[in-house]
């Protein structure tokens, strides 16, 4: 177990390496962030002096090597629009994604897994015809529309949310949050909804298709004919075999969740680290582009491996050494 | 059986939720808005305060750091400057009382305005204007251009200040206006991220509370100078999304919209409660067409292609044909949807040097296809008099790709061929820049705005001349990437901005303005319009630079 935890650590590193040479290569060749921030009018001598200001005049590799020297340090320069360092600022964006994610996860998972045990359980049942036939629209309706008609329907139509931004902001454990207040779980509500509905969608087919597989299992007969209750059936036996493909579904929604929330961030103004990216790319700042898409990948390879982890809790045949 | 049944099933659930969902989508427009009064902001006329959903935020409380309009008008709520302008962009006296120049704008002397304080209670004095200029030009960021004149700021007493320009500077005032001034005592110390945090200034407005890309309120400045706003409290909230804006507009969340999205505006009008307005931006849309360069880019990625070889843009008429082919009155129609005002020349009325006589050149293409084929362009097998490129972008204005491509359908009838080439702004910019000999611009089209007021400015800029070698004054004619270069010109400008007498320079500049016009030096389509939606609760005066400020908004009883 400890030997393949250093290896997968080795296998992390390396991946992170081709990553960085990735997003160097991307930012270097989107275009000249200096031509955007100066006036139209700027002379080839202000021009000159802001690249040198920024670094942009030295030759590539050595530029490489700087990125990569300042990015091991977590010092990705100062962001060109805010003026401030890159890090700080996606760090102060942070907790606004993170609050919106926790809520849709727990909702995803809430939601998700008991509906699609039922529907697997009782497939004929009108309640699970009409879960299954919801979850259709839920993994095919694009977010920015869902957003919207959210937004029209609940906001507009009913008035019970309101339209958009975070509302107040309280404190837990000294990190700023929407979760503290009565007023931004108003805010919070409508896009965690949106955000979880395509997830909760796909997590209920999934769960569903192998609850169904498992229900045909001997042990489940043999359970239900020793007497054992339903809910022990299905939650206690059912659902642990059923479990693994949902872990590794909700590790990436999880990983796709933190990432790009831009969406609808961006429809519900939402100040997370979405929004963020987005405006960081049409603005051209890369000290922001790099830092955030590291962070991404990074993240993306550590939930990897956590949920490689989690499998040998679910399953005791599985193990990490392939033993 | 069983199977076909499930279907059906599903089939039919399917269909009544997008019934469900047509309706909801319909029955809207007669309705009331549902509420969302969470804002506190939708109470009677006793509650005097006013929220406003911009396209973006301050990203930085260092006011010399960026030239970017939203900041901009957001921080002008906290710090003065020196000079201010009215509605109509017109210099009136601010924390200075009066300035003028002994020596036609070699110097400067401003009298400073007695006994202003900062909200901290700290005295606002001359040291406090020489301090605020030297660190800013020192910065050298964002407002490099408007201090570029500027050799030294002297401190005469307490309440005078004296400006030593480099050369001579006629406008000064104009550059003035853009630099705020800051408490030396207060800031001396802080670094940028301490300017971030201690927010000090003289205006109208104190801050409140700043959470970063969601909204800062603003509340009234108890020791301001003035006379005090009417609103007491102001929030601006940061909505990039143009949906998001104009649903907390209907949801009554916020008072007002900036950027109304053209095609929203008749919706937004079929609701009692609010009022939607525009008013004419300085912001103005020009071409530059490349001549004066003998041989068109042959190297170039989309060439110039004329069956001589020769550039007919070089040719008087035919750029004068170009102007006469394009259907003004129907682009601001059709694709403006009518908010936006004819430009015979790129200075707004009201402005310095702002010529009256000047009248657009019209819409004739059959006078077009006369000058086109005078001028030894006649069409060709294919129909096509030439073939040409223009260069566009297609996320920085107001439907600018669609403009484009009107234009290219107008020029097209005339039987000029012309290839869109529409490209993000992030690399616009550097795209059409004067490189060198392998330009690939000749003909493009892009976005202005001189919010100073002095149109010698934009002729600095737009006019100035410039040659493919490079340009022929530093710093002048940056964004002229049509070569024009007329000697004539370049010395009426010269000229103007050394003359401080307005009258004189505006004769000078009505003059120069005239000439361009003559030689179809370049040419302009229309002044866009900013559109606003307001709640009937408050009344809103527009600025013509999009300055969207608290002390234009009133209340009716």
């Amino acid at each position: 177990m400890f030997k393949t935890i250093v290896q997968r650590f080795f296998q992390m590193v390396a991946v992170m390496i081709i990553v960085t040479m990735l997003v160097f290569a991307m930012t270097y060749f989107i275009s000249n962030p200096v031509y955007l921030l100066l006036p139209q009018t700027a002379t080839e001598a202000q021009i000159a002096q802001a690249e040198a200001e920024l670094g942009l005049d030295k030759p590539l590799f050595v530029q490489y090597g700087i990125f990569l020297k300042n990015a091991l340090r977590g010092d990705f320069g100062n962001s060109y629009f805010y003026n401030r360092s890159a890090l700080s600022v996606i760090l102060e964006k942070m907790p606004a994604t993170l609050e919106l994610v926790l809520v849709t996860m727990i909702l995803t998972v809430l939601i998700g897994i008991p509906l699609g045990v039922f529907a697997g359980a009782r497939p004929n049942k009108l309640s699970s015809k009409l879960t299954m036939a919801g979850s259709i629209f839920g993994v095919s309706l694009p977010s920015f529309w869902v957003g919207m008609i959210m937004i029209y329907v609940f906001s507009l139509m009913l008035g019970w949310t309101p339209v958009s931004g975070r509302g107040e902001l309280g404190s837990i454990l000294g990190i700023r949050t929407s979760l503290a207040t009565a007023d931004g779980w108003r805010h919070l509500i409508l896009p965690a909804i949106t955000l979880a509905l395509s997830n909760v969608a796909s997590i209920i087919r999934l769960t569903r298709a192998g609850t169904q597989e498992q229900m045909r299992q001997d042990y489940i007969k043999f359970a239900r004919s020793k007497g054992v209750g339903t809910r022990q059936v299905l939650f206690g036996h059912a659902l642990k075999n059923t479990l693994i493909p949902v872990v590794t579904i909700l590790g990436l929604q999880l990983g796709d969740l933190i990432a790009f929330t831009t969406i609808t961030e961006t429809i519900f103004a939402w100040p997370g680290m979405g929004k963020m990216a987005l405006d960081a790319i049409s603005s051209n700042d890369r000290p922001i582009i790099s830092a955030y898409l590291l962070m991404v990948s990074a993240m993306f390879i550590f939930i990897n491996f956590v949920v490689d982890v989690l499998y040998t809790l679910i399953d005791p045949r599985v193990s990490l050494g392939g033993e | 059986m069983k199977k076909a049944k499930t279907r059906l099933l599903c089939a039919a659930m399917a269909l009544c939720m997008i019934i469900g969902l047509a309706l909801s989508g319909c029955s809207s427009d007669s309705g009331e808005p549902g509420g969302g009064q969470d804002g506190g902001d939708t109470g009677g006329g006793a509650n005097r305060s006013v929220t406003i959903a911009m396209t973006g935020d301050v990203n930085t409380w260092n006011p010399w750091m960026y030239n970017e309009i939203v900041a901009n008008s957001i921080q002008r709520h906290i710090f003065d400057s020196l000079v201010d302008v009215d509605n109509h962009l017109q210099q009136i006296p601010s924390l200075a009382t009066e300035w003028s120049t002994p020596d036609g704008g070699a110097t400067w002397d401003f009298t400073l305005r007695e006994g202003v304080t900062f909200s901290n209670g700290s005295p606002f004095t001359a040291d406090d204007v020489v301090y605020s200029f030297e660190r800013c030009i020192a910065l050298n960021k964002g407002w490099a251009d408007a201090t570029a004149t500027i050799a030294e700021v002297q401190k005469v007493d307490d309440l005078h200040v004296r400006f030593i320009c480099n050369g001579v500077d006629a406008i000064l005032p104009a550059s003035v206006k853009n630099i705020m001034i800051l408490d030396k005592e207060t800031t001396e110390n802080l670094d940028d991220a301490g300017l971030d945090t201690t927010v000090v200034g003289t205006s109208r407005y104190v801050l409140d509370e700043y959470v970063r890309d969601d909204h800062t309120t603003l509340k009234v400045n108890e020791n301001y100078w003035g006379d005090k706003p009417e609103a007491e409290t102001v929030t601006f909230r940061a909505m990039s999304n143009d949906g998001t804006r104009t649903a907390s507009l209907i949801g009554q969340e916020v008072d007002m919209i900036m950027n109304v999205p053209v095609t929203d505006v008749a919706m937004l009008n079929t609701k009692d409660y609010l009022n939607v307005v525009s008013a004419p931006s300085i912001g103005v849309m020009f071409y530059n067409l490349a001549q004066t360069v003998e041989d068109p880019s042959k190297d170039a990625a989309m060439p110039l292609k004329s069956p001589d070889g020769s550039n007919p843009l070089n040719v008087k008429d035919v750029r004068l044909a170009i102007v006469l082919a394009i259907n003004n009155d129907e682009l601001i129609e059709k694709v403006q949807n009518g908010y936006a005002i004819i430009a015979p020349t790129c200075v707004p009325e009201g402005f310095n040097g702002y010529n009256p006589n000047i009248k657009d050149y019209g819409y004739d293409p059959a006078k077009a296809e006369q000058l086109l084929d005078a001028a030894g362009y006649p069409r060709q097998g294919d129909g096509y008099r030439f073939e040409i490129t223009m260069d566009c972008t297609n996320d920085r204005y107001i439907n600018d790709a669609a403009t484009a491509q009107a234009i290219a359908g107008y020029l097209d009838k005339v039987g000029i061929k012309v290839n869109v080439n529409a490209m993000s702004r992030s690399v616009f910019f550097n795209y059409v820049r004067i490189h060198d000999e392998t330009d690939n611009t000749h003909f493009y089209q892009a976005g202005w705005s001189e919010p100073s007021g002095e149109s010698v400015l934009l002729a600095r800029d737009l006019l100035y001349g410039t040659t493919l070698q490079g340009r022929v004054k530093e710093n002048y004619g940056g964004a002229n990437r049509g070569y024009y270069n007329n000697p004539k010109v370049n010395e009426l400008i010269d000229k103007a901005l050394a003359t401080s007498d307005y009258n004189e320079r505006d004769a000078i500049m009505q003059e120069v303005w005239q000439i361009a016009y003559d030689d179809v030096a370049m040419f302009t389509t229309f002044f866009t319009s900013d559109v606003y939606a307001v709640n009937k609760r408050v009344n809103f005066t527009p600025r013509a630079d999009q300055f969207i400020l608290a002390w234009n908004f009133s209340f009716p009883a």
